[in-house]
């Protein structure tokens, strides 16, 4: 057993890491295609940071669970760096650092790998490739959550994923909740992760204890629901005004969507919460049928950006690439024409190569064989071509094999060339 | 995507429990009791696909979404710390996680602590041990065994032993005293992070069932 290949032969990737073959590449270029699309149609500029950040700045305001998923080194002076977890935090540095108030507000999309640790028993993946918005510095709350929504919406249906929700919590209603309940920080701590994890075993055992009555309907309003009038019902009896104003918001981004036709895909999920502590209204979540993960999430951080000087609202969303690739039934490539010509050699370099390059002209893939082969139709097949051409001895003319509907034909050269160009026009 | 749910059941001596329940909530359970050496079984009646597995499977199915819904002891949940959401508690088929060592052992082990600052405990626990002792501020050495953990200190193997039991009985026949409870694990309802979201109509339909036969 293992004993194929000596040790010194056995090439090795660390865990969680992958390579990424052209097939794929073409399908999820097609998918950030459309996704680049969307953002730049709402003025979204794209931004690019550096993968290696100081700790003490990607950590800035997250929870323990988070810290243990940063990949850490030493940089030459001994300040510890590490490898990106996400795109939201380097963005917020870079608008602390590069961006005047007077330049407010700011739209900007990201396509990026981010790196978070994980266990080496499980292997799951350190990778994590995103594509994603930040909108930073709007004063209007509401429009500028909804503005994202809408972009996530129509990406979402662009991309033709089916079966897919949006869950929406916000911040202020556990918090609220949290107030109702009359909890000390402690408290709040601790059940603040349990929502997290979605224990709510732990949470029902922990807050029965304080008050059986209250701890029913916490648990009820914490549940996905997507008739907000149900909720609205319950929280009746909950004069909290954190509770109410929450709760009013999520309303109102319902009743505009719902105006734009958009409203299906919602659930109210009041369990979405995260282990930041700069989250502070919104928060949001995208289900999809097949995918067994969360495949994006997004929110508003007022609280974030601070922390690098600026002080500013900001709301955003991260989509998943390897997640939503998988979600997505089909993807319709551009369909170009491939060629591949057979035998090109030093000696009919000149007519060859002049030939293939007004193919190129036309948008035809042309791929060149230099070497013989035993089966040239084979690879031809493999490498997905339409046509395989081979010159006559004269140059003047082609053989041409059409390996989708298996025929062959002679023609001359300018003929073949003329078709081509028809073929493109129609 | 298929009408319905899955639920995964565990095997072995929760499984009898979990059919009680199922049959108390009002579900048909009788292609589950009957066709017990199959590892699927159907339920048209209730649009119900039964997967039967390994406890410690149970948690992998749910998270990777082979079933929607599974039946799960904490110990496993604790354990194998899947992506999984805790629904319920079944407060049934309790178990205690324990600490234990040979009878009249209790000083040797402690001595051996404080003479060689650490001491060897077998576990089918290898995660929840090390948590534990962790928690406490004490450096063992762990060691991994997938059965008859209580031999493990007349075969010195290890000083201690973490693990489940229900009476006590198997403790008492291999010659082990009790040192410390860790924890009473019972049986909980688990879901899929998905299915609870897309799914969540029947999910908590079949919750509430559930519910109304657990005290």
């Amino acid at each position: 057993m293992f004993e194929n290949k000596k040790d010194s032969q056995i090439v090795r990737l660390p865990f969680g890491l992958r390579d990424i073959f052209p097939f794929e590449i073409e399908e999820r270029n097609r998918i950030k295609e459309i996704i680049g699309r969307e953002f730049k149609l709402w003025g979204y500029g794209e931004v690019y940071t550096p993968v290696i950040e100081y700790t003490k700045n990607i950590s800035v305001g997250v929870g323990k669970n988070w810290k243990d998923k940063l990949i850490n080194f030493f940089d030459i002076d001994g300040s510890p760096v590490s490898l990106r977890t996400d795109m939201t935090i380097p963005v917020a540095r870079l608008t602390g650092m590069r961006i005047k108030r007077n330049q407010l507000p700011v739209r900007f999309c990201y396509f990026a790998d981010s790196f978070r640790q994980s266990d080496i028993q499980k292997g799951v993946r350190r990778v994590y490739n995103q594509a994603g918005i930040e909108f930073i510095g709007s004063a209007n709350t509401l429009m500028s959550d909804i503005e994202i929504l809408i972009i996530l919406i129509n990406i979402l249906n662009e991309l033709n994923l089916h079966d897919y929700k949006i869950g929406l919590g916000h911040i202020g209603f556990i918090e609220g909740l949290f107030d109702w309940f009359e909890l000390d920080l402690k408290d709040r701590e601790h059940i603040r992760k349990k929502i997290v994890v979605k224990d709510f075993v732990a949470l029902e055992n922990f807050l029965s204890r304080k008050n059986k009555n209250k701890a029913e309907i916490f648990l009820k309003l914490i549940q996905p629901e997507s008739s907000i009038e149900k909720i609205s019902d319950m929280v009746s009896g909950i004069k909290e005004q954190k509770v109410t104003k929450s709760l009013d918001y999520i309303k109102e981004i319902y009743s505009i969507l719902e105006g734009l036709d958009y409203g299906r895909c919602l659930v109210t999920d009041f369990s979405i919460i995260r282990d930041f502590d700069y989250y502070t209204g919104l928060l949001f979540e995208i289900y999809q049928s097949d995918i067994t993960d969360i495949i994006g999430s997004g929110g508003r951080y007022d609280g974030l950006i601070k922390k690098f000087g600026l002080d500013v609202p900001a709301t955003g969303f991260a989509l998943d690439i390897d997640l939503t690739h998988k979600a997505v039934n089909e993807i319709e490539l551009k369909e170009n024409s491939k060629i591949l010509i057979k035998g090109v050699n030093n000696d009919n370099a000149v007519e060859l190569l002049g030939f293939a390059g007004k193919l190129r002209d036309e948008g035809v893939i042309v791929e060149l064989s230099f070497e013989d082969m035993p089966d040239y139709e084979g690879f031809a097949k493999e490498k997905n071509c339409d046509l395989l051409v081979e010159f006559k001895k004269d140059l003047k003319n082609v053989k041409i094999k059409d390996l989708k509907n298996n025929m062959t034909k002679v023609k001359k050269v300018t003929e073949f060339l003329k078709e081509m160009k028809d073929e493109k026009r129609n | 995507m298929k009408k319905g749910i899955k639920i995964a059941i565990p095997k072995g001596y929760l499984f009898d429990m979990c059919v009680d329940i199922l049959s108390r909530a009002g579900f048909e359970v009788k292609s589950l009791v009957e066709n017990n050496r199959k590892l699927s079984v159907y339920s048209g009646e209730d649009s119900i696909q039964y997967i039967i597995s390994r406890p410690m499977d149970v948690p992998v199915y749910v998270e990777y979404g082979a079933c929607d819904i599974g039946f799960s002891g904490k110990d496993v949940l604790m354990e194998k710390e899947n992506k999984v959401y805790e629904l319920l508690d079944l407060k049934n088929g309790e178990c205690r996680i324990v600490l234990a060592t040979l009878k009249g052992h209790l000083d040797k082990v402690k001595e051996k602590y404080r003479h060689f600052g650490s001491i060897r405990v077998a576990t089918s626990y290898p995660n929840i041990a090390k948590k534990y002792f962790d928690s406490k501020g004490m450096q063992v050495e762990i060691i991994k065994l997938y059965g008859s953990v209580e031999l493990a200190p007349a075969l010195g193997i290890a000083d201690e032993i973490l693990d489940i039991t229900a009476t006590g009985k198997t403790l008492e026949e291999n010659n082990l005293m009790e040192m410390e409870e860790v924890f009473i694990s019972t049986t909980r309802m688990i879901a899929n992070i998905t299915s609870y979201r897309i799914k969540y109509d029947l999910i908590s339909k079949f919750m509430n069932k559930i519910k109304n036969v657990i005290k």
